[in-house]
């Protein structure tokens, strides 16, 4: 069609409504002037109205024809059976109910997960071409999917040697909190969270300062000491009142003096580990150079026209050459090249994914309940589908009619659905742990595109079949008003059992996915931490490496520093102060909050044997190491089996002690008593031998342990003075627990006090519960397993209304067959029979099928999963049971209604 | 109305609401109709309904404009007119049909081709 013709139409479409009114204007006209003509030639009023009318032709055709032309003939029929749909849908209220909240929920939930893939999975980095950033990762040949941090020499090779990048540069994984301020520079205490960068950074990033500059190059060289800070919008605004002057102003953060230089626009690099108040150069040292502990986060600019490809390329070259150049140290370690994006958002990738998953099964559940319902109203209309068979329309044009009154379903249940999205991403919000990738999550114009698809989608899936079905020429029907089509009834019925079937398989893989879930939070819930953590408050008390440490040397191809014995004068004196504070039941400290952020692992030799005694079988080579004070196992109520706890008086100067758990005990000493025995590490050259003086029940190391593992016990006087460099945090930082009757948190602020008063500088930071840890370690299984629950809910909901339907119908249409059953004298029990063995039948294939769906779709959870296995045999049972529980209740309403038939009725009205 | 009468040909309505526009000016639906058939010397049997269709179709396609106006008894008429996207037509047509109308004529009458 021409352009014209066609905006013509198009207007045409807009205003048909006047356009008919005209054209009656003019042929009212037209009849007028020729009804003169012929009264001028002698007839009646009457007759030359006649004669004119005659003369003119067919006006309804007219009318038509006009109108055809006017508009566009197949968007008028489409609106036409638009607005048909629109008024069958407001005559059945009920009808309309059931099918819009089944679609709503479905388009609702696949709404709100995709929000949430839309905020992360499908987010842009804000900084300017985000498609060119990429992360290099070291990754172990053994392992191509793993990513680990780089090197400093890792990360200088890569950058100084490549021809892919405009820019790399690299950050340290992770935040640092630091403490700043000494109430002297103006500045009160806190403890902030920072975040090395190095020069490049910047450059990577392309992000300028809002005030001052940024890192130089120079600031970035080996050796050079970091005194400069660059400060984040938030901390300015709040610690400097936005105060443009503190460019060039000092102050102290871990005790050093540094100056601010820059403050960068506000919410700037939040999205790699959430709010930042701070950057300071990285500040390598030769030492860090030579480590080969990787602790860098490295991200990249690829110049214009390179591609994510080619880098990967050129950086295999390099990953090789750098191999051959130190095989000791990065044999079997290559780069990896991944888009920036994707990298950030890869844990939650996964989980993410199989949500939507799960949620797209949610809606087809939804649409099978919508279609079997149009299947059933498609019986009612048979007669009318006959009739217009009969007058000549074709089948392609009432199916299209049938499918096109569909559509409104579809609005209404995307417009309602919007609203569930709008409840539903309220919901998530509470349940799921704060992510920093999830921040922007809320129901924006791409969100509403992606609804307006599903529910178009949702058209064609619980339409086609219904219209398709419901077609079907049947003559018979015009011809035989009152009589039954037995067969196309039938295959009604079986298409529904069919779709029922279908829901109850996909019910049972959300169910059985659920199930699985819940199991593993149960389990993990029910997990022996060996650790009384009701009452436990924990708080970081913490040094900077130059105030506790200085290098030495070389060992084992790490750093060795030499620790400051200060700070465990620090720690000793909190200690003490601790323990006077009113309402502390009881304190004590570790290297290592308890149950959480893992702990060192030593190599642990066994003084005059490499052998375990009589066994003959070689002991494990390592345990976790914990330094602790005395009161440690009283604080944290685990149990001392044998010998004793340590006390005041295991000292530097004293003997060195060492306490083991059962679970080391059994492995090094089976069926012995290892009291009095002597064990060594290996962790620093001068290892003194310890003499084993207790037995301590086993605790975990981390929430998610299944099997307690072996753990070894020292005082913290009795740490070696020398370190392992990658080991700062174990000597820089004491995880003190206090235990108390009733909230711990009504603690903090007396702690918080009393810590101050024996050290103006290092702040007690971080106090919390131990309870609240363990439960953010356990979060995000807990918001898996609550949407995923709170999804198979509703996919059991929608296949129960699904299973009430097709059984409802069934009955009602045998009610005659039923009567005459009854009538003979069935008893009630055997129509009970008659009914239930229906639905069983549906629901034990739906079972089936969904069991098999089940058993090749659960491993999608297998990483998610603790203590279960994807196929779980007993999960699978459960979910197999509730399901035919429900369905069993679905049919308890047409199965009464069926026994409550009375045959008199049924027969005479049947 | 006369049975034999032949209807007009699909097209040919274009061409001479066209002429007739292109000749006479401005005029009301009716006096088109009537024009019309008396041009064709009664041969023709317009069903005048299906003028006003063809007359949207042209305006849609540029050929005529409409305007409502006041006819020579005072009533309210839509007036139509050629424009000159219409009068381009009109003499596109008209070429084709003399070019058409000498073909049939051949056909109609084989012993006069030269």
């Amino acid at each position: 069609m021409k352009p014209r013709l066609l905006l013509a139409r198009l207007w045409g479409l807009v205003g048909g409504r006047r356009l008919g009114r005209e054209l009656d204007d003019e042929i009212a006209f037209h009849l007028a002037q020729e009804a003169r003509l012929y009264q001028a030639r002698g007839l009646s009023e009457d007759e030359a109205y006649q004669a004119a009318r005659r003369r003119f032709g067919n006006l309804t055709a007219t009318r038509e024809r006009h109108r055809e032309t006017g508009g566009m003939p197949a968007i008028d029929v489409l609106l036409q059976d638009f607005a048909h749909g629109v008024r069958i849908l407001a005559r059945q209220p009920g009808f309309t109910l059931v099918a819009v909240l089944s679609l709503a929920f479905g388009i609702g939930v696949n709404t709100t997960v995709f929000t949430l893939v839309d905020a992360s999975l499908l987010a842009t980095l804000p900084y300017s071409a985000p498609d060119r950033l990429v992360r290099l990762s070291a990754v172990p040949a053994s392992a191509p999917d793993a990513r680990d941090s780089a090197s400093v020499l890792e990360y200088q090779t890569w950058r100084d040697g490549n021809r892919s990048f405009a820019a790399v540069g690299s950050m340290i994984g992770g935040v640092f909190p630091r403490n700043v301020g000494t109430g002297q520079d103006g500045v009160p205490p806190e403890r902030i969270t920072t975040q090395g960068f190095s020069a490049g950074m910047w450059q990577v990033l392309g992000v300028e300062p809002l005030l001052g500059r940024v890192f130089t190059a120079d600031e970035d060289r080996v050796g050079m000491p970091p005194g400069v800070i660059v400060l984040s919008h938030e901390y300015w605004q709040r610690r400097f009142g936005g105060d443009p002057d503190v460019l060039g102003r000092t102050i102290t953060l871990m005790n050093e003096p540094v100056t601010v230089i820059g403050v960068m626009p506000p919410g700037f690099g939040r999205e790699f580990y959430g709010p930042i108040s701070a950057w300071t150069p990285i500040g390598f040292t030769p030492t860090n150079v030579e480590s080969i502990v990787r602790y860098l986060t490295v991200v990249a600019r690829l110049r214009p026209g390179v591609t994510v490809e080619q880098a990967q390329a050129e950086m295999n070259g390099l990953a090789a050459g750098f191999a051959e150049r130190y095989p000791e140290r990065n044999r079997d370690w290559g780069v990896a090249v991944d888009r920036l994006q994707a990298s950030l958002v890869g844990d939650l990738r996964r989980p993410l994914l199989v949500l939507q998953g799960a949620v797209g099964l949610v809606l087809l559940i939804a649409c099978a309940n919508v279609a079997g319902m149009l299947l059933a109203r498609g019986a009612s209309r048979q007669s009318e589908v006959a009739l217009r068979h009969a007058l000549g329309a074709g089948r392609l044009r009432i199916a299209g009619q049938l499918l096109m009154e569909s559509v409104p379903l579809a609005i209404l249940g995307g417009v309602v659905g919007v609203g569930v999205a709008w409840l539903g991403l309220h919901f998530v919000f509470v349940v799921i742990p704060p992510i920093p990738a999830l921040d922007d999550a809320s129901l924006d114009a791409s969100v509403l595109i992606f609804t307006s698809g599903v529910a178009l989608l949702s058209v064609v899936v619980f339409g086609t079949m219904p219209a398709v079905q419901g077609s079907r020429p049947d003559p018979s029907r015009v011809l035989n008003e009152s009589g039954r089509t037995r067969t196309d009834d039938g295959r009604r019925q079986r298409l529904r059992a069919v779709l029922v079937a279908g829901q109850i398989a996909l019910a049972f893989v959300l169910l059985a996915g659920a199930g699985l879930l819940i199991n593993s939070f149960a389990r993990l819930q029910a997990n022996e931490l060996g650790v009384d953590a009701s009452g436990l408050a924990t708080f970081d008390y913490q040094f900077s490496v130059e105030e506790s440490m200085t290098p030495v040397g070389q060992y084992r191809d790490v750093g060795l520093w030499e620790v400051s014995p200060e700070v465990e004068r620090s720690f000793e004196r909190v200690y003490e102060r601790l323990k006077q504070v009113p309402g502390v039941l009881a304190v004590a400290g570790a290297n290592r909050p308890p149950l959480r952020d893992g702990a060192l692992e030593m190599e642990v030799r066994i003084d005059g044997s490499d052998r375990v005694a009589d066994t003959g079988s070689t002991p494990p080579i390592s345990a976790f190491y914990y330094g602790v004070t005395p009161g440690y196992f009283d604080t944290l109520r685990i149990p001392v089996l044998e010998g004793r706890a340590f006390d005041e008086t295991d000292r530097a100067t004293t003997r060195p002690v060492a306490i083991v758990n059962q679970a080391m005990a059994d492995a090094y000493w089976p069926g012995e008593n290892p009291i009095g025995r002597t064990l060594r590490l290996t962790f620093v050259p001068e290892e003194p031998s310890r003499e084993i003086v207790g037995v301590v029940g086993n605790t975990r190391v981390s929430r998610f342990d299944t099997q307690p593992p072996r753990i070894l016990y020292v005082p913290y006087l009795q740490h070696t003075r020398q370190w392992q460099g990658p080991a700062w945090w174990d000597r820089m930082r004491m995880a003190y627990v206090v235990r108390t009757a009733g909230d711990p948190m009504r603690l903090a602020q007396a702690v918080r006090r009393a810590v101050a008063e024996v050290d103006a500088i290092h702040p007690a930071a971080d106090f919390r519960t131990v309870e609240g840890d363990l439960g953010a370690e356990t979060q995000g299984l807990r918001a898996q397993m609550i949407l995923f629950g709170a999804f198979g809910g509703l996919a059991l909901v929608l296949a129960s209304v699904g299973i009430y339907g097709v059984i409802a119908y069934s009955v009602a249409q045998r009610t005659r067959e039923i009567g005459i059953r009854m009538a003979l004298g069935a008893p009630a029990g055997g129509v009970l029979g008659l009914v239930a063995g229906q639905a069983l039948g549906i629901v034990l294939v739906g079972q089936g099928v969904g069991l098999a769906t089940a058993l090749a779709l659960t491993r999608v959870l297998a990483s998610t999963l603790w203590g279960v296995s994807a196929t779980d045999p007993v999960t699978f049972a459960s979910a197999g049971v509730v399901l035919f529980g429900a369905a069993l209740c679905a049919c308890l309403v047409p199965a009464r209604r069926a026994i409550k038939i009375d045959p008199t009725v049924a027969l005479r009205t049947g | 109305m006369g049975v034999d009468k032949p209807d007009v040909l699909p097209g040919s309505l274009a061409l001479m609401v066209l002429r007739t526009l292109d000749t006479m000016g401005p005029m009301h639906g009716w006096g088109l109709a009537r024009r019309i058939e008396q041009m064709s010397g009664a041969v023709l049997a317009l069903n005048q309904g299906t003028l006003y269709p063809a007359l949207l179709r042209m305006m849609q396609l540029g050929w005529i404009s409409a305007k409502w106006g006041t006819s020579d008894h005072n009533r309210r008429a839509r007036f139509y007119a050629i424009t000159r996207a219409g009068r381009k037509q009109l003499a596109t047509e008209a070429r084709n049909w003399e070019r058409m109308s000498a073909v049939i004529a051949r056909f109609v009458r084989p012993g006069e081709t030269s």
